[in-house]
């Protein structure tokens, strides 16, 4: 059998003061999870403590009693803390998590009475004109029966993902492995990796915004799937790495990738409770096809007006501005035929950390004066691009700070501008500081170097009259970052790719 | 590995390469005091042999010997730190960073030398055997070992900081970040560093076992600092995994 996840904006109405079905069985299968306790493997609790635990934070938000009985450490070692961020695993490990949630809660609520045995996860997709906001059931602090409703979480900061925060860049991201100045759509190569620091592009953009946006528990990664909103989300998440393999998209095909994870932390592998398997351990192989899975979408388009065979919705496996590179001799990533080689430069970067604090901060990007003749000249190409083969990037460095849920849009003020209200600036792009405490961390991945995200420049700064002058960089924040945040970026480069 | 990474590994390997095969080819006297037989039990004693062991071993020849002894172990630890340093440096200025960083780091490295030299030779000197003297260093080492003081500076080796493109700010952070690599490095090494100056017999094998083991070891994920042994295992699970998978291919995805 399928199961079809569907929009949860698309569900059959419901009478006037009722839910539709599918809003009251997930509550339902919620709250008899929720009754199960932390050392029960089918608890929610249990599964969101798979995602991310730790004790202090989550007495913080009501979800744990000090003295509480856990599993023992063995058991935690092997299940806990193992989401997998800033990784090549983030993809494929989240799917093989929201299949086994998904199995236990339609195993719990065809065992409710009347219950369906076909329920599945909807999904819940934020691009889609008029359903940015979280849907009202989850808003709601009873259920249509009066009692408590278990969808309902208090500490939500925002129920809106604003348009202008999430963007569909992902999806043009013609490699799954981050390389040179790509992103990558699934991010960079590692071994098991439960907080690292290069953002792939779907991570970034919309994961992480929309995680920090909602802020509450879903802005934290120790706390973010108690949420109950934190499954529509990956479920959509899910569904975009779908329709970017359907528009053409390679999974990696390295043994490294299918066969993974690489044993980096005491020789952990992806290990989460299924019903028909508690010890259930999977492989991002065989999270590579959602049929094999026996499961599907009810839609794979980003947003429903949208052609996915359009140009700025689908991904171009070989760009044309990649056709002159050189092509690579060694370390080629798999799941590409032809990939670009060369070495990214540092062409300008802007001097001394960025405290990032209110709504809005600038700084500016210095370019290197030995570097200015070359830009200018490749900026001389027709239409003032950088010329075909020719990348520019912008690279964000060593974010570190004590508060995830922040969401930053970059901007560059254009070159020859004389507007400084910000009416003209142009935006690169958004970054999602979600797993920035861990990230931050001194004893964390990477010596608490903070998160990092690249962001592509070339398009933005094609037809704006650029010569390789510095750029100011405009850092602006929907809510304003307060100071206690202490969210510092430690540099903005900027890289060029040099293909002619 | 990131883009550019290849002149860096072939540096690091060169060197490496280069600094075992001097580190074989010279006499053993290079890289140790000579004074290995001495019995010393008294103080005045001591004090003579200490002359004679400094006249056998001159300061500019320990200090030659330890700067090999470090660029035979310690330079395959700094493939990641350097290339840090040259991704986030203007391609006219990653010679003259990765040259800062490396200076920085084999300064405070050097500046360790000072102190342990002269600690290893006076402990040899007023020990009556080496093997006494073994036992009497192995159980302090082993408590640094597991302690998590180390685990700490093992951490520290992995912090990757925001490294400035311009100006003299540049070339401070490299040597800023040189010597801290070189200071976390000591605190996590020094305990095995001493066994090759320690031991009567077979530095060579010593210093490769202490290498390849300190080469293991930074493979190592962070780990929130407590008591404990630590094996490092990582690299060796590495390895296996992917013999393992060389046999058994993946499937199709």
């Amino acid at each position: 059998m399928t199961y079809t996840r569907t929009n949860v904006y698309n569900l059959p109405p419901a009478p006037e003061g009722e839910w539709p079905d599918w809003y009251l069985w997930y509550a339902k299968g919620v709250q008899a999870l929720q009754a199960l306790p932390l050392t029960d493997k089918f608890s929610w609790r249990y599964y969101a403590a798979i995602h991310g635990f730790n004790a202090e934070k989550w007495e913080e938000v009501d979800q744990y009693t000090l003295g509480e009985y856990l599993p023992g450490k063995d058991e935690r070692d092997i299940y806990w803390d193992q989401c997998q961020h800033r990784s090549w695993y983030f993809l494929p490990w989240h799917r093989g998590y929201l299949y086994a949630l998904e199995e236990t809660l339609r195993d719990t609520i065809s065992k409710l009475p009347n219950g369906p045995d076909d329920w599945s996860f909807c999904y819940w997709n934020y691009y889609e004109k008029g359903q940015n906001s979280i849907p009202a059931p989850f808003l709601a602090k009873l259920m249509p029966d009066g009692t408590k409703n278990p969808l309902y979480i208090e500490q939500r900061r925002r129920f809106t993902i604003p348009s202008s925060q999430i963007g569909r860049w992902a999806l043009k991201q013609p490699y799954f492995t981050a390389w040179l100045i790509l992103a990558g759509f699934g991010g960079p190569k590692t071994g098991f990796m439960w907080s690292g620091t290069d953002n792939g592009a779907l991570e970034n953009d919309p994961h992480n915004i929309v995680h920090g946006t909602i802020g509450g528990l879903m802005g934290r990664v120790v706390t973010a799937a108690i949420d109950p909103i934190f499954w529509l989300h990956h479920a959509n998440v899910d569904r975009m790495w779908e329709i970017w393999v359907r528009a053409g998209g390679k999974n990696p095909t390295e043994t490294d990738w299918l066969n993974g994870p690489i044993p980096s932390n005491n020789g952990r592998v992806f290990t989460v409770p299924r019903v028909s398997d508690p010890a259930w351990t999977f492989t991002p192989c065989d999270m590579t096809s959602i049929a094999a899975l026996g499961y599907t979408y009810d839609s794979f388009a980003v947003r429903e007006d949208d052609d996915v065979s359009s140009a700025d919705v689908t991904i171009q496996p070989a760009p044309d501005r990649f056709q002159a590179l050189p092509k690579p001799s060694i370390g080629r990533p798999s799941g590409v035929g032809a990939m670009p080689f060369a070495t990214p430069e540092l062409v300008g970067a802007q001097d001394g950390p960025v405290t990032v604090v209110g709504y809005e901060t600038d700084t500016t990007v210095e370019v290197d004066n030995s570097a200015r003749p070359k830009l200018a000249s490749m900026m001389a190409s027709p239409g003032n691009t950088l010329g075909t083969g020719n990348q520019l990037a912008m690279k964000i460095e060593n974010v570190t700070g004590n508060y995830d849920a922040v969401t930053l849009s970059i901007f560059i003020v254009p070159p020859t501008t004389t507007d400084l209200s910000g009416a003209s600036d142009l935006l690169v792009g958004s970054i999602g500081l979600f797993g920035l405490e861990e990230a931050s961390d001194p004893n964390g991945a990477h010596g608490g170097a903070g998160l990092s995200f690249i962001l592509d420049l070339t398009e933005v700064i094609s037809g704006q009259g650029w010569q390789g002058e510095d750029v100011t960089v405009r850092i602006v924040s929907l809510d304003p970052v307060p100071n206690w945040a202490n969210i510092t970026i430690g540099k903005i480069s900027i890289f060029l790719l040099a293909g002619g | 590995m990131p883009p550019g990474s290849w002149p860096v590994v072939r540096g690091v390997v060169l060197v490496t390469i280069g600094a075992w095969v001097l580190a074989v080819l010279q006499d053993r006297g290079l890289f140790l005091p000579t004074f290995c037989a001495m019995t010393v039990l008294t103080p005045t004693a001591a004090l003579a042999s200490l002359d004679l062991a400094f006249a056998l071993n001159p300061p500019g020849r320990l200090a030659a010997g330890w700067a090999l002894m470090l660029a035979a172990m310690m330079t395959p630890l700094l493939v990641i730190p350097l290339l840090h340093v040259r991704a986030g440096a203007l391609a006219r200025r990653r010679l003259q960073m990765m040259a800062a960083f490396l200076l920085a780091y084999a300064a405070v490295w050097m500046a360790a030398g000072a102190v342990l030299l002269p600690v290893a030779i006076l402990l040899r000197l007023v020990t009556p055997s080496p093997w006494i003297l073994l036992g009497l260093i192995i159980p302090p080492v082993l408590i640094w070992q597991a302690s998590p003081a180390r685990q700490h500076c093992l951490n520290r080796r992995h912090a990757r900081p925001p490294l400035p493109a311009f100006g003299a700010s540049a070339l401070v952070a490299a040597i800023r970040f040189g010597a801290a690599q070189g200071f976390w490095c000591i605190g996590a090494c020094w305990g095995l560093m001493l066994a090759p100056l320690l031991l009567p017999h077979g530095h060579l094998p010593i210093m490769a076992a202490v290498a390849l083991w300190q080469f293991a070891e930074h493979l190592e994920p962070p780990e929130p600092p407590s008591w404990r042994w630590r094996w490092p295992r990582t690299a060796a699970r590495s390895i296996a995994w992917r013999l393992r998978n060389r046999r058994r291919p993946a499937m199709a995805p």
